[in-house]
């Protein structure tokens, strides 16, 4: 039913993703190491009116406001859905709660592509299958707190868990299977706008569209005046 | 000043109202960790305990603790007559 093992429901309700992640260190986890934790992997060439029309268009959809609260508390109505991703994000909901972080702290605001919206031609360039695209808007001091991606069980964990049916708690936390995130930089950064991902910190620019190995812990912030807006995409790779 | 930022401090431009000198120091009492954020003028900036800046200009400082709970940012700001 796209859910995990009984074993892993079992275990992951008390676990913090972060910990588990360092305990098994599939990423460095030193931070000494000067290796750049992120890379580009490819530029979309589109010219500024492209992108700012897509930003003017997304900004017409209502938004989905991610805080602290909406991670502690998941709110599907659907009691399957429900169930299948809260166990999917549970470890992520721990983090939170054991940070302690304010509820009420916005992480972005999240928005779905509308299909007459110009964005949608970066599916065109983007080489994955199954691919799930959001948005996320983050506004003058808002952050994401640190946290690790499960790229393989966050989109559609209803369909993607069965799918690579993953069979211990150790195989959910070592591997995403073929699934990838990309983030894709709809403009320029603005002076204190910043995102970390492990110990480094990104230098990009429009159209960039930026990759990461498992498991690399990342935050934001936006310390600036201006909205910072990307496109969130998770697929699958193209083998 | 002293200053501990916890995980879930966020403050933007923290020594504006510091009254103005011709040298500044900021001292870090802690070791960087994943989650800290740090800018200073804009840039991001990364330390270990005992880490110094000094500036002849008061400086534009960000904070942010976005870590865990076992980690806060402990710095100090020095203005030097």
């Amino acid at each position: 039913m796209g859910r995990f093992p009984k074993m892993i429901d079992k275990k992951i309700e008390s676990l913090s993703r972060f910990e588990v992640h360092k305990k098994l260190k599939k990423w460095h986890f030193n931070l000494d190491s000067t290796k750049q934790d992120y890379y580009i992997v490819k530029h979309i060439d589109r010219p500024p009116e492209f992108w700012q029309s897509g930003i003017d268009e997304l900004l017409t959809v209502d938004p989905l406001k991610l805080d602290n609260g909406w991670f502690a508390k998941p709110t599907q109505d659907d009691t399957v859905e429900k169930d299948s991703k809260y166990h999917a994000i549970q470890s992520l909901h721990n983090d939170v709660r054991l940070a302690g972080a304010p509820k009420g702290d916005n992480w972005f605001d999240r928005r779905a592509l509308s299909q007459d919206n110009i964005l949608s031609e970066l599916l065109d360039e983007i080489d994955l299958n199954d691919i799930d695209i959001r948005f996320g808007t983050q506004n003058s001091m808002d952050m994401t707190y640190r946290h690790i991606d499960h790229e393989h069980s966050q989109v559609a964990p209803k369909t993607r868990l069965t799918e690579d049916n993953p069979q211990s708690l150790e195989e959910v936390f070592t591997s995403r299977g073929d699934w990838v995130k990309y983030i894709i930089l709809l403009h320029d950064l603005f002076p204190g706008q910043v995102m970390y991902w492990g110990n480094s910190v990104i230098e990009a620019k429009q159209g960039d569209v930026i990759a990461w190995d498992y498991g690399v812990p990342h935050w934001t912030v936006n310390f600036s005046n201006y909205p910072r807006h990307v496109g969130l995409i998770t697929g699958k790779k193209r083998s | 000043m002293k200053l501990t930022i916890s995980v879930g401090d966020i403050a933007s431009d923290i020594v504006a109202g510091v009254k103005e000198s011709e040298q500044y120091k900021l001292i870090f009492h802690s070791d960087w960790y994943w989650g800290h954020s740090v800018l200073v003028n804009n840039e991001p900036v990364k330390w270990n305990a005992n880490t110094v800046f000094n500036f002849s200009v008061k400086p534009q400082i960000n904070v942010a603790n976005l870590g865990d709970r076992d980690h806060d940012i402990e710095i100090e700001f020095l203005r030097i007559d």
